[in-house]
């Protein structure tokens, strides 16, 4: 499902390195927590996962695709088949939630049949159906998360990559986006979720893979957190 | 591109949701729009009229080319024959001493009474007035025809020509080089204007690249945001033009018709609209591109 193959990150214009070396694997239907403090380059995974940036050297492989080989033309196909949830929401702000849910069917193509089945199916698994026609702007957090969620998942991908997706809300709410996800996984599909959360992660007992100053410390099934902030 | 009609009719809903989420910025780019193409409105309504007064002035002009008392009618078609061999001659017209005494009596009119009884004796002489094809050769063409036997001077306005000539030239160099200046700094400030609006969303266009769609697809509702709103700009802008040419055509063409006329609004408007809705459309495509471009890379 997703293949780290000995990847180190080093950007341009820097000495440091991000990521050293690491090598891990995400079979399909897993759910793993990538952790690690500030700087450990949780981010840069999720940046190498989604194609924004390439590995120095190493192989990364998501569904079978190498993902550095990816052309420029052929990034927004390979974009489409994942679930991207960020901690800033990042919904349209131009458009309201079922419009936001509906985006990733309309950049695929779909009829508006399939847009007018699923995204009502989304909106009600989030509990949105009430908040269809709202702006983002007029949302709580956990709303846009939620909303944001439904988005990634509209097209039913086969992994859902989410970047400190509790970041900006508090214990309830995030309990709530965890159990969304979780839900999610139960369903079939494999998420992988960068956070620095420990309560996140012991509340989940999940895969966890730490990262500390670009290496893996710790590839832990049903592990938790106990660094944090 | 890839885009077919349930696409744009996306791309179209897309661009009018921008353009109400920043309608502030949009009624700015469009009121600028307006203004720059004020500017090039009046740019090519001054310019016409000063094109068109040209002519008439040219299409005026002319060489008469008096001949000498008693030249016989077999001589005078010789002269008519040898005027149409000088090659700036664009047209030749015959005034017999008779055409010219009635042209006497028809221009003093109920004074004219001084004039009668020289029907007998007409002082006058015959001429040819002719038209140039170059105003700017006037003084070798007059030269040409005064040296025809049987001429005995020719007459011409020359200073009166060629300043008006120099005045149209330089008027045209001077408003074509402040009109390219001008529409340089509007298509500055146009860009400008919607970048800012790009701007505001650039947060949504690097969310669009992270769920997956194409450039063409974030690109493609800005473009049409930018040319919706040259549009309007450009619409808004000529019905301001028409109105402001109309109440100043009225203003001059009073005092002018008598030695000139200038074109009828009616007569510019289709010329104007066709410009406004090109310059309108090129500004707000390219401002969108443009300001867009820098944040779709891959």
């Amino acid at each position: 499902m997703i293949y780290f193959e000995n990847v180190t990150k080093q950007y341009a214009n820097s000495d440091t390195f991000v990521l050293k070396d690491i090598s891990f694997y995400v079979e399909r239907g897993e759910f793993v927590f990538i952790i690690g403090g500030s700087g450990a380059g949780k981010s840069t995974i999720t940046k190498l996962i989604i194609a924004e940036e390439k590995q120095t050297s190493g192989s990364i492989y998501v569904n079978d695709v190498n993902v550095a080989e990816l052309k420029d033309k052929e990034i927004p196909a390979y974009r489409r088949s994942l679930g991207i949830v960020f901690q800033e929401f990042r919904l349209l702000s131009t458009k309201n939630i079922y419009d936001n849910i509906a985006f990733p069917l309309r950049i695929r193509g779909a009829s508006n049949d399939e847009i007018e089945e699923l995204v009502p199916q989304w909106l009600d698994l989030v509990r949105m159906t009430d908040k269809a026609y709202s702006m983002p702007s007029e949302l709580s957090g956990g709303e846009r998360q939620r909303a944001a969620i439904a988005r990634a998942m509209v097209n039913n991908p086969s992994v859902l990559i989410a970047d400190e997706p509790t970041g900006n809300l508090d214990p309830i709410i995030t309990a709530e986006i965890m159990d969304y996800l979780r839900q999610i996984n139960e369903m079939g599909t494999t998420i992988l979720v960068v956070t620095h959360d420990p309560n996140v992660v012991n509340s989940m007992q999940k895969r966890v893979i730490e990262l500390n100053d670009g290496y893996i410390t710790r590839d832990m099934q049903r592990g938790g957190y106990t660094f944090g902030y | 591109m890839d885009i077919n009609i349930k696409k744009l009719g996306s791309f179209i809903k897309d661009a009018f949701d921008g353009l109400w989420f920043n309608r502030n910025v949009a009624i700015a780019s469009v009121v600028i729009v307006m203004s720059s193409l004020c500017l090039f409105g009046a740019y090519i309504a001054i310019s016409m009229n000063v094109d068109y007064i040209s002519k008439q002035f040219r299409s005026q002009y002319a060489i008469s080319a008096y001949l000498e008392k008693g030249t016989p009618d077999e001589r005078v078609e010789e002269i008519r024959e040898e005027l149409n061999n000088i090659s700036n001659i664009a047209t030749i017209n015959f005034i017999s001493e008779d055409d010219a005494l009635n042209y006497c009596k028809e221009m003093f009119g109920d004074d004219a009474d001084f004039l009668n009884g020289l029907e007998e004796d007409n002082p006058l002489r015959a001429s040819f007035d002719v038209t140039l094809k170059d105003l700017t050769k006037a003084g070798e063409t007059k030269e040409a025809i005064e040296k025809i036997i049987d001429v005995s001077w020719a007459k011409n306005n020359q200073d009166f020509v060629t300043k008006i000539l120099n005045i149209t030239k330089s008027f045209k160099n001077g408003s074509f080089v402040l009109m390219l200046l001008f529409s340089l700094i509007s298509v500055f400030i146009v860009s400008n204007t919607i970048k800012i609006s790009v701007s505001a969303r650039k947060e949504d266009i690097y969310t669009m690249r992270y769920v997956g769609a194409t450039n063409d697809y974030i690109v493609c509702p800005f473009v049409i945001e930018g040319i919706i709103i040259g549009l309007i700009g450009a619409l808004i802008g000529y019905i301001v033009v028409l109105i402001g040419y109309t109440y100043c055509y009225y203003m001059i063409a009073g005092y002018i018709e008598s030695l000139v006329s200038i074109y009828k609004t009616h007569q510019l408007a289709l010329l104007l609209f066709g410009c406004f809705i090109l310059f309108g459309l090129i500004i707000g495509a390219l401002g969108s591109v443009y300001s867009v471009k820098r944040y779709i890379k891959a």
